[in-house]
């Protein structure tokens, strides 16, 4: 188990990093456990200067620490006010039972006015040397050519709340930049409970013959769903029903020579599941699944845990998902 | 309700393409069948590892526990058990607070008792199987965990091909049968191909499982990551640069309820024979073409093939053998070995090896391996450290480096799981002393959350048929035939064994065994 203690606050306005450096070495110098810092990746977020993104992301950014060590570095940039820049540090001692105590930094920079502009010369010293760089967007997609952006080895979305849909232009931009959609992260419990449904020897060669979908939920939860399960079953557009509704439901109707197979998984509330799966002239096997509850930092954590790399089978879905929207 | 599904053969069975692509694809229906269901290793490592993989959704959908033992329980008894036994941070993921999915598998448990000579006692097992197959839709498929003691194994082996429990009741091409087989395999050379023939009548190596928990450690696994996924220590991974390796797996406590089974053992089968062997192949080996399970386990063969055999004679120039003898650890006093409960007061069991070990390929020609292994040790502590040559010449006067030793790889196995590399620096200031300083990496202050218990991750691997971190049947053969002279040897009482006192790192036999080759053990 951990806990987080706070070693040491410092924040400047127009902060030279060199000053910042010199400060996080004399906080961290407080504490003999605070030589050890062990950092796996700088995450930079860019919450622009929407306050409920940067509130959010600054919860869970707080709470990574523990989980992934590092430095997380929340920018927030305001256009109107005068040109200049402020940051702010917290330095946190992770104190384990099971293994070393770890240091973890969180940095926040407010950009201002014209320095807008240069935001990439501000927070490139802020990144640590040698390490993976991160790039979260909590409410947009990248621009094109964003220096701070295109910089990253990893690029994390959200495409549920980019306020539109994804477009095949963006797909375009965002495979170059080795990304991962949160959204897809939500969705895993709900694919390998698919995944899952469909193993078994009765059961199994089912997948191949898939006829239809109706999928409920809130978008673009059912659409990525839907993408994924017509990008991995081969299906079109056609053969896929989206309805809107709180309580997200899958059911799938398969034929396999002359059988027939349903499948069912429907959310009874938030954290459980009903599953049920019929091959026609055997009984239904039914179970209830419980998920996990989940917070945005537990999204965060596995997104950073995830493979490098563009995620072709993302990709797939979110092809076959603007697909679907198309034709629906 | 209870429901019924019928295992048909079909050709399309096993294609999943929801499977395809996944991170972390499910592992197919199964049944576990832990022999063994109510002894330690089940309550205290196999348990909360299936608790833990329960509680972050990896096991199958379709899945059930079928224990079996002597102890009279019922099927309540064992659910009993496993819900009182585990405790409740293994339910959850530290970041979660999951303990339902550990009861809702309950239901999934079922227990068969009986003795293991007892056809019966198998015939009820494949009764309760068909039933499982039914209620569960396990599909007949079976991975079969023997966690009984070594001379029970192959009682329940025959006892599973006489019942044709060793096969796939479906005939779909993916359906399986595994079976994971705990150490020690076997006593000896002798023993172990006893073992093989028996368990090769009934199961194709294929379905065999050699579980050494060792190679279920992160760091263990680190090592190939180390060496291969990073161009910086390869080339320097050889004779040329390395004067000397040291491996030490030290233990500080005694053998405590363990007396019997060590009196059946020692240090040298218990520790030496497998996992230091393990630990052995995965620092010799060369680099495999891919990281598939066969081009691994090749080259670790390979690795093993070119460890020296040493000579009957030469084994008291190459080995020490110690006992504790009574003596202070960590500030209380511990008895002597013979003092142990359950321990001949003549016994002359090993508690303590040094080996000194050659391979004889051009990577490693001349580079001695160092082997520790010991109880009752000052500290708990597994390391490999990597010693390289000294600086071939040092400008700054011998009186300019005091304490300065040549520079060192350490992979820390446990505790404090990592690298160290111990280099010389300068001290600041005016002149140019030179003093040796550490730079470490600590695997769970980088990873906090990320490392599974090492039965977990095995476990999990046996369920998905990825046989990487298994030993291979020529593996476990020819880490026998490197230490079979030794046992040879030790049977004459040659040499005799050395007393060591309790909180010491062991016989001074130990220390002359490198000092003869002008080098000391390191303290880790």
């Amino acid at each position: 188990m951990s806990r987080s203690r706070v070693l040491g606050l410092w924040s400047a306005p127009d902060a030279d990093v060199g000053d910042a450096e010199a400060a996080i070495r004399r906080i961290r110098a407080c504490d003999p456990a605070g030589s050890i810092r062990n950092a796996v990746v700088s995450l930079v977020t860019l919450v622009d200067d929407d306050r409920r993104n940067a509130t959010a992301a600054l919860r869970a950014t707080g709470a990574l620490g523990r989980r992934v060590p590092g430095r997380c570095i929340v920018v927030s940039t305001f256009a109107a006010r005068p040109a200049g820049m402020k940051a702010s540090i917290n330095v946190s001692l992770v104190e384990r039972t099971d293994t070393k105590s770890v240091c973890v930094e969180h940095v926040r920079l407010y950009v201002n006015g014209g320095a807008i502009a240069n935001l990439s010369s501000i927070v490139e010293p802020w990144i640590l040397p040698g390490l993976p760089l991160a790039v979260w967007l909590p409410g947009r997609l990248p621009r094109r050519g964003e220096p701070v952006v295109t910089r990253a080895n990893q690029v994390i979305i959200d495409s549920a709340r980019i306020g539109r849909p994804l477009a095949e232009l963006d797909l375009a931009g965002l495979g170059e930049l080795g990304t991962t959609d949160l959204a897809w992260i939500r969705l895993r419990p709900w694919r390998l409970l698919l995944a899952d449904s469909f193993q078994g020897a009765d059961i199994s060669p089912f997948a191949l013959g898939v006829e239809h979908a109706d999928i409920t939920g809130t978008r673009p939860w059912s659409t990525l769903l839907a993408g994924w399960l017509m990008s991995r079953l081969e299906l079109s557009p056609a053969n896929i029903r989206l309805a809107d509704g709180d309580q997200p439901k899958v059911q799938i109707r398969a034929r396999h020579r002359d059988r027939q197979a349903e499948l069912l998984i429907e959310a009874v509330d938030a954290y459980e599941v009903r599953v049920a799966t019929t091959v026609v002239g055997n009984a239904a096997r039914r179970r209830l699944v419980r998920l996990p509850e989940r917070f945005l930092v537990d999204d965060l954590e596995d997104a950073l845990r995830s493979r490098p790399g563009p995620d072709a089978t993302w990709m797939r879905a979110a092809v076959s998902a603007i697909d679907l929207l198309e034709h629906q | 309700m209870e429901s019924t599904v019928s295992a048909v053969a079909d050709p399309g069975a096993g294609v999943n393409p929801l499977v395809d692509g996944a991170d972390t694809p499910p592992a197919a229906p199964c049944a576990l069948v832990v022999f063994g269901a109510s002894g330690d290793l089940t309550t205290r490592k196999l348990l909360p590892a299936l608790a833990r993989l329960s509680a972050r959704r990896e096991l199958p959908g379709r899945f059930a526990v079928v224990g079996v033992a002597r102890t009279p329980w019922t099927d309540e008894d064992f659910r009993r058990v496993a819900r009182e036994r585990v405790p409740s941070s293994d339910r959850r993921r530290a970041d979660g607070g999951d303990q339902a999915s550990w009861q809702d598998l309950l239901p999934a448990f079922r227990y068969v008792s009986g003795d293991y000579d007892h056809d019966e006692t198998f015939e009820r097992l494949a009764t309760t199987l068909d039933e499982v197959d039914r209620s569960r839709g396990t599909d007949g498929n079976r991975l079969y965990y023997l966690a009984v003691p070594p001379a029970v194994v192959p009682t329940v082996i025959g006892a599973l091909g006489r019942r044709r429990l060793n096969r796939p009741t479906a005939s779909a091409s993916d359906a399986f049968v595994r079976i994971v087989i705990e150490k020690p395999y076997g006593t000896d050379l002798h023993s172990a191909e006893d073992l093989d023939r028996c368990v090769h009548a009934v199961f194709d190596e294929s379905q065999v499982f050699r579980i050494d928990h060792f190679l279920g450690k992160e760091t263990v696994q680190n090592f190939l990551a180390l060496r291969f996924a990073n161009a910086v220590f390869e080339p320097v991974w050889n004779r040329r640069y390395v004067d000397s390796v040291q491996i030490t797996v030290a233990e500080s406590e005694g053998v405590g309820h363990r007396s019997a089974f060590y009196e059946q053992t020692g240090a040298l089968r218990d520790m030496v024979q497998n996992h230091v062997m393990q630990v052995l192949s995965l620092g010799l080996m060369e680099p495999p073409i891919s990281i598939e399970p066969e081009g691994i386990r090749d080259e670790k063969v390979k690795a093993l093939r070119a460890v020296r055999i040493p000579n009957v004679r030469d084994v008291p120039e190459m080995c020490v053998r110690g006992q504790y003898t009574e003596g202070w650890v960590a500030g209380h006093t511990v008895p002597g070995y013979v003092g142990e409960p359950g321990v001949a007061p003549s016994s002359t069991v090993e508690t303590y090896v040094a080996v000194k070990l050659l391979v004889d390929n051009w990577r490693w020609a001349g580079v001695p391996f160092y082997v520790r292994t010991g109880k009752r040790l000052p500290k708990r502590v597994s390391e490999v450290a990597i010693q390289f040559h000294a600086a071939p010449h040092a400008p700054f006067g011998p009186d300019r480096i005091g304490g300065l030793e040549p520079d060192a790889l350490v992979v820390r196995i446990h505790p404090d799981e990592g690298l160290a590399l111990i280099f010389g620096t300068k001290v600041p200031g005016r002149g140019f002393d030179v003093r040796p300083v550490a730079m470490e990496f600590f695997y769970g202050a980088a990873f906090p959350e990320g490392t599974p218990d090492p039965y977990e991750r095995l476990l999990l691997d046996a369920l998905v048929g990825d046989p990487t971190l298994f030993l291979r049947t020529d593996e476990v053969m020819q880490a026998w035939r490197i230490v079979a002279p030794i046992l040879e040897a030790w049977a004459k009482d040659d040499p005799p064994i050395a007393p060591y006192r309790a909180g010491t790192w062991g016989p001074v036999d130990a220390d002359a065994l490198v000092a003869r080759d002008g080098r000391r053990w390191r303290a880790p």
